[in-house]
């Protein structure tokens, strides 16, 4: 179900995947840092590509593109991770969680003027991922609703290992 | 007279702190009003016979204007401060003059009319001071505590009616009062109050046990009696008026145990282990609400019965109130030779001045003044202890085990190793020897031996002992092994149930036990002890041990196991450890209440330790558990698995070693077994489980590390062996919460994450039959 509403103007940190651009509200970003060496954690869905070490913590990194079901590619040097507050009200480190994307282009302030609800369709990503949508002379930004995409995440419950799919593990998750 | 200098002197080390206190406090706020009542209570501790009468009784003097304060309006007023720098001054003099071996000097006018009631010859009117005392709107507290008052002129005056007695009788056979917290205004005052009490329950208890001990401990009598007395300051300063009442009633109801009137017995005993517990659950409560539970919700004081039994217990054994209390000091002379025994030896020498100088002294002086000489050095011992924030020690082990990881890495980073710089060299050695101290200093910091745990046993061993009519008797052993202070929190709940499956199931009747020609009494041991790095806590039972066809058959019963299924004695015992399995006949209150030991067990695995079950028929059982010495930096073995590392937590580890050629053998359907130390080990491929690619293909291409899990014991097979680390274990937050192969994260000398597997889980997953042939062109995702 996707609430009709208007977004509330305000910044935006904008990022691409491709050729397609995107935004999100900037109090919901920690900090966006360098793409780094990934850890991956056995058994876990495709895009949720491991733990990174921020400064002392580790972070569950998750791939955006993998999430749209967007094709994978090589991250190049503009590949970045944006660290997300998960949960405002929760201590520290606890709620974070990182999200790769192929470059993170600029901090817009979108006034009410250029927000607009989300349309009824979405291209790939789901409804649900939409805040609304925003637009500047040259760009149209999906604002996305990281609250929805990352709660998914949250809760993410393994494939159970039966001795079937073990036995059948040598394929590429 | 060296005791009474010593007295003394530590008399006016008090009155000097208590001088810095009243410099702080203000009309009309509660500065310094908790350290103000706590200096005054510390001295009215000083023992009755070993200064003058009057000058203990100078020193009581402003008792009634705390509790008047406190019970009132919480804050300081104009008219009290005033008096209370008065009498400081006059009590510096009166301490002076004694010590110069002078006469007292008057009291100053603004406190003779006070000072009447508490002198000798009015102490038989238990009225407080209140008529004088400000704050007339207050309603006097029915039995003014006067306490180091009472002892000192019991024998002057030996028709008094016991004044608490009295009071007892006297007091309304209160219901259920209820009392609502004032949140959030109160939040960090109930906090600190719920710590407080907290530690004071601890010692309420610990002072029980203490009595259980020696009835006559005057010490710990006088422990419980301060504990309730701060229970009933702080209580009324929060304006909780019902559980300040009650703490009230309490220590008036037990002065008279204080004073030597009332023996100590059992049902006073059981009398204040019941008060003890209505503040405990109240305490809970607030801690609850201060923790967002709730808030705002009275609480119920279910003060009523218990109060009930107190008296009856005190009535048991003492004479009716109205009586001359004769009787009971009578009763004393019997105790009083055991007391300087069971005080600590600085009482010694104070018992010995009076009573030798004075052999005609009345026997309670005597019985009284050891009591709170030792609590005199208890409580400058005490001064040298820093309370501070639990969190605040977290942080600062975790930034140490930080240290030891960074430092780790410059030590054995290559560049390091290769020059050939001698001061540099020198100077990594002494930054690694500084470290590892640091390192242990702060670990240190965080022990706290197992004792307090292992007490807290004794207390619920009586009761289920009691409850079920069998005798048992614990044995504790290794009480002052030290371990992680979070570890001793994290073990109080299993260690309480498999107590509780030792009493309830493991321990015959006496009858029983006669029967079988063991003593009537069932032992059972609690012992603990360092071994491998890590801790060993052992709960053994000479009972009648587990049984094994009973386990087996309500397994099936509950559809837990397959009938066709044969297992091995050891993992017939294992079945114990089954969710909702329980093997009592009866459902009794203490074991059949749903949680079982698969509870326990995973309790103790979430610490990181194992739990290991022996049982011989018709002997005893033994639950024997190891746990890490720390949550916080963990030993762990570094391997390899393809272009990965793994930790494996080293507790879990009992061996490495590499595979000969052929040493690996197929089974049918069995899949690899190894021959490890005569026994053949059934063979986990890592990269199976992970279903990760791994480039040993041929078992002797890769390192067998030999893990166990419980009583399992398995091949693990990786590529390499990289080394053995200390690390710090993280979280890795709940979006794996979902995964149990990994429990957790470890930053590596290089910057990067290295997962820790959870070996019970990697032990329990499911092998595979036949082992998959290559593994090489798997992809990674």
């Amino acid at each position: 179900m996707t609430t009709h509403s208007v977004p509330a103007p305000g910044r935006f940190l904008t990022f691409h995947l491709g050729a397609s651009y995107y935004g999100v509200p900037i109090r919901e970003v920690r900090e966006v840092v360098r793409l780094c060496p990934i850890t991956g954690v056995p058994n876990m869905p495709v895009h949720i590509r491991g733990v990174i070490n921020l400064r002392g913590s580790v972070l569950p990194v998750f791939d955006l593109r993998a999430k749209f079901g967007m094709a994978a590619v090589d991250y190049d040097d503009r590949g970045c991770i944006v660290v997300f507050d998960r949960q405002q009200d929760r201590p520290r480190q606890a709620g974070a969680i990182g999200a790769i994307v192929d470059g993170v282009d600029d901090v817009l302030v979108l006034a009410q003027s250029q927000l607009a609800s989300a349309p009824d369709f979405a291209g790939s990503v789901e409804a649900d991922y939409l805040l609304g949508v925003g637009t500047t002379a040259d760009r149209v930004f999906s604002l996305l609703h990281m609250k929805n995409i990352l709660a998914a995440d949250g809760s993410v419950l393994m494939p159970t290992i039966t001795p079937k799919a073990a036995a059948g593990g040598t394929e590429s998750q | 007279m060296a005791a009474a200098n010593d007295i003394l002197e530590a008399v006016a080390e008090v009155l000097a702190r208590l001088a810095e206190e009243l410099a702080f406090a203000e009309p009309g706020t509660d500065t310094a009003l908790l350290p103000v009542n706590a200096l005054l209570m510390d001295l009215e501790q000083v023992p009755a016979g070993a200064l003058p009468g009057s000058l203990v009784a100078a020193l009581a003097l402003p008792r009634g204007w705390i509790d008047a304060t406190l019970d009132g309006s919480g804050k300081f007023d104009e008219a009290t401060l005033q008096r209370l720098n008065v009498w400081h001054g006059w009590v510096l003099d009166c301490l002076m003059s004694e010590s110069a071996g002078l006469d007292a000097p008057e009291a100053p006018p603004e406190l003779t009319v006070e000072t009447a009631p508490a002198t000798p010859p009015a102490v038989a009117a238990p009225a407080p001071p209140a008529p004088v005392v400000a704050a007339p709107a207050v309603p006097a507290p029915s039995p003014a505590p006067a306490p180091a008052v009472v002892p000192a002129a019991a024998p002057e005056a030996p028709s008094m009616p016991a004044p608490a007695a009295a009071a007892a009788e006297a007091a309304p056979a209160a219901g259920i009062a209820t009392m609502v917290l004032r949140l959030p205004g109160d939040l960090d005052l109930l906090g600190e109050f719920h710590s407080e009490s907290l530690e004071l329950l601890r010692s309420i208890e610990q002072a029980v046990l203490t009595l259980e001990e020696s009835p006559t401990a005057a010490e710990a009598i006088n422990a419980i009696f301060r504990a309730f007395h701060t229970f009933k300051g702080s209580a009324g300063f929060l304006q909780l008026d019902a559980l300040r009442d009650f703490a009230h009633e309490l220590e008036s109801l037990l002065e008279v145990v204080r004073s030597g009137e009332v023996k100590v017995s059992r049902p006073v005993i059981d009398s204040i282990l019941a008060g003890a517990d209505v503040l405990a659950e109240c305490t809970r409560e607030v801690g609850l609400q201060v923790g967002g539970v709730n808030p705002g919700q009275p609480i119920p004081v279910p003060s009523g019965p218990v109060l009930a039994l107190v008296r009856a217990a005190l009535r048991g054994e003492a004479p009716p109130a109205a009586a001359p209390p004769v009787a009971a000091v009578a009763a004393a002379p019997v105790e009083t030779p055991v007391a300087p025994q069971a005080t600590a030896e600085a009482s010694a020498q104070a018992v010995a001045t009076p009573a030798t100088a004075a052999p005609a002294a009345p026997a309670p002086v005597a019985a009284a003044a050891p009591a709170p000489k030792a609590a005199a050095p208890a409580q400058a011992a005490a001064d040298n202890f820093v309370r501070l924030d639990a969190s605040k020690l977290d942080d600062l082990v975790n930034l140490v085990g930080e240290l030891v990881v960074a430092q780790a890495f410059v030590v054995e980073s290559g560049e390091v190793r290769a020059s050939a710089n001698l001061e540099l060299a020198h100077a990594v050695r002494k930054l690694a020897r500084i470290t590892r101290e640091l390192q242990h200093n702060a670990m240190s910091l965080r022990m706290v031996p197992v004792g307090g745990l292992f007490r807290k046993m004794t207390r619920l061993v009586r009761d289920l002992a009691a409850s079920q009519g069998k005798q048992v008797r614990l044995v504790l052993k290794g009480e002052d092994t030290e371990l992680d202070r979070q570890l001793v929190e994290k073990m109080g709940d299993p260690l309480i149930h498999m107590i509780r499956n030792s009493v309830d199931h493991g321990l015959e009747t006496a009858e029983q036990r006669i029967a079988a020609g063991k003593d009537p009494t069932g032992t059972i041991e609690l012992s603990a002890a360092h071994r491998h790095g890590g801790i060993v806590l052992r709960v053994s039972d000479d009972g009648r041990g587990l049984n094994v066809e009973r386990l087996r058959a309500k397994a099936i019963e509950k559809k837990l196991l397959d009938p066709t299924v044969q297992l091995d004695a050891q993992a017939a015992l294992e079945l114990v450890f089954l969710p909702g399995l329980s093997t009592a006949t009866a459902i009794t209150d203490i074991s059949g209440r749903g949680v079982g030991m698969d509870v326990v067990r995973g309790h103790i695995e979430s610490l990181r330790g194992h739990v290991h079950i022996e049982s011989t028929p018709g002997a005893g059982a033994a639950f024997t558990i190891r746990l890490p010495l720390t949550l916080a930096l963990i030993d762990g073995l570094l391997v390899g698995l393809g272009d990965e590392r793994y930790i494996i937590p080293a507790l879990a580890v009992r061996e490495t070693f590499r595979p000969k050629p052929g040493g690996v053998s197929t089974v049918h359907e069995q899949g690899e077994m190894v021959a490890f130390r005569g026994e053949q080990l059934p063979v986990i491929r890592l990269g199976h489980v992970l279903r990760r690619p791994a480039r040993a293909v041929q078992p002797e291409q890769g390192i067998i590390v030999v893990v166990e899990s419980g009583n399992t014991v398995r091949a693990l097979l990786v590529d390499e062996f990289l080394g053995k680390r200390e690390i710090i274990i993280k979280n890795m937050g709940d979006t794996f919460a979902g995964q149990t192969l990994v429990a957790g994260g470890a930053i590596l000398g290089d910057g990067s994450v290295g997962l820790i597997l959870d070996v019970d889980s990697v032990v329990r997953a499911p092998r595979m039959a036949v082992p998959v042939a290559t593994t090489t062109q798997m992809v990674q995702a």
